[in-house]
């Protein structure tokens, strides 16, 4: 049964998993059923409308390390 | 580039004076280290470690503290504080990796370090006789150092900025070296603060930078200290972040850039200006690449109902 999902769960999962964030952004609709998520039109819309990329680079700044030249 | 045209040989001469050691006179230890060495670099090269232009100036800051004065004729001498504080460097370095359990370091790597502090405490042997006030400051910024690499888990705020001002304050041994070689201690008084000043923004631009990192390794970072006050109930790190944690390390950090720049200004360095608005350039451009990612989360927020 499909339940709805809280902005806790949707950011997690939007920057964290990239699969979702992909399914989603091809799809939101689509994905969001996949997934077993509850979503009203105006949040599928909402979806829709976002800029992936500038999400990208949000999720890249969180992990980006301060000395991209070292591999630690 | 932060660093003129006679300061790049000198660090390079200082990288192949460590390797040769390690390869020549420690050949069986050599084999294991050197490849690490070599992995902390995209071009494999030791020296290209310590100079990029990201890098915190630490073989710099003797440099830049001397400026103007003969001293910088010498370069025997500033090749040894640079292979000094390379060896200082990389024997934390290999401590923390292998402690962290982070990088390429197995336990097999350890003894490198009677090495790298043999070659870091050396290096100035021949400079400074043993009553020298120099080896007063070495001894205090060392141990100091060392004793906060086993301070307690889940220190707050303050205590967080302390220990960076502890961690990185080392970097204080070479730029004393550097004065008192060049007869000019004096310096050494204004040069210190300074440096404290920017070991702690040093610190605070990469918790703003590695905190998902730090929260995943359990690491104690000032951004996830912020958090751990001001996250609401049921509100995951990730969504406070977004929220308003980004925002507020960006505007910390400014903060503090602005701090350093001041200080920066009062010294007349050119180097040491540079690098500042280096920092500041960093955090505008971190604003830049997130503010509109995080005005679509603001407003998904609204749709999704934010807890």
């Amino acid at each position: 049964m499909a339940a709805s999902m809280n902005f806790n769960q949707l950011v997690t999962k939007l920057l964290a998993d990239t699969r979702f964030r992909a399914a989603v952004q091809k799809n939101p609709a689509a994905a969001l059923k996949k997934s077993k998520i509850k979503a009203s039109k105006a949040q599928v819309a909402a979806l829709k409308a976002v800029n992936w990329t500038s999400l990208e680079k949000v999720q890249n700044a969180f992990r980006a390390g301060l000395h991209p030249d070292s591999f630690s | 580039m932060l660093h003129d045209e006679t300061f790049a040989p000198i660090v390079e001469a200082a990288a192949n004076r460590l390797t040769t050691v390690l390869a020549r006179d420690t050949p069986a230890l050599g084999v294991r280290v050197l490849p690490w060495l070599a992995s902390l670099s995209r071009t494999g090269k030791l020296a290209d470690y310590f100079l990029h232009p990201r890098r915190f100036p630490m073989l710099l800051l003797p440099w830049w503290a001397v400026d103007g004065t003969r001293s910088r004729e010498d370069h025997s001498f500033h090749e040894d504080v640079a292979r000094s504080t390379m060896a200082g460097y990389c024997y934390i370095r290999l401590l923390d990796d292998v402690m962290d359990r982070r990088g390429t370091p197995g336990l097999d790597l350890l003894p490198a370090a009677g090495v790298f502090h043999f070659e870091f405490q050396n290096a100035y042997h021949r400079h400074f006789a043993s009553d020298s006030p120099f080896w007063t400051l070495f001894r205090d910024r060392w141990l100091r150092a060392a004793d906060q690499t086993a301070a307690g888990s889940a220190p707050d705020a303050g205590e967080l900025d302390q220990r960076a001002e502890a961690t990185l304050g080392p970097v204080l041994i070479p730029i004393a070296a550097a004065c008192m070689h060049a007869g000019v201690p004096e310096r050494f008084e204004a040069w210190r603060p300074v440096v404290l000043e920017l070991a702690r923004l040093e610190q605070f631009v990469d918790d703003v930078l590695d905190w998902q990192d730090d929260a995943a390794r359990g690491q104690p970072n000032l951004v996830l200290a912020q958090a751990a006050r001001r996250m609401r109930k049921g509100e995951t790190l990730l969504t406070w972040v977004v929220r308003e944690g980004y925002a507020w390390a960006l505007d910390a950090a400014r903060t503090r850039v602005a701090a350093a720049m001041g200080s920066a200004e009062r010294l007349l360095n050119d180097g040491l200006g540079k690098f500042v608005a280096a920092r500041a350039a960093l955090i505008e451009e971190l604003a830049a690449d997130t503010a509109p990612g995080l005005g679509q989360l603001a407003g998904l927020a609204k749709v999704f109902g934010e807890r």
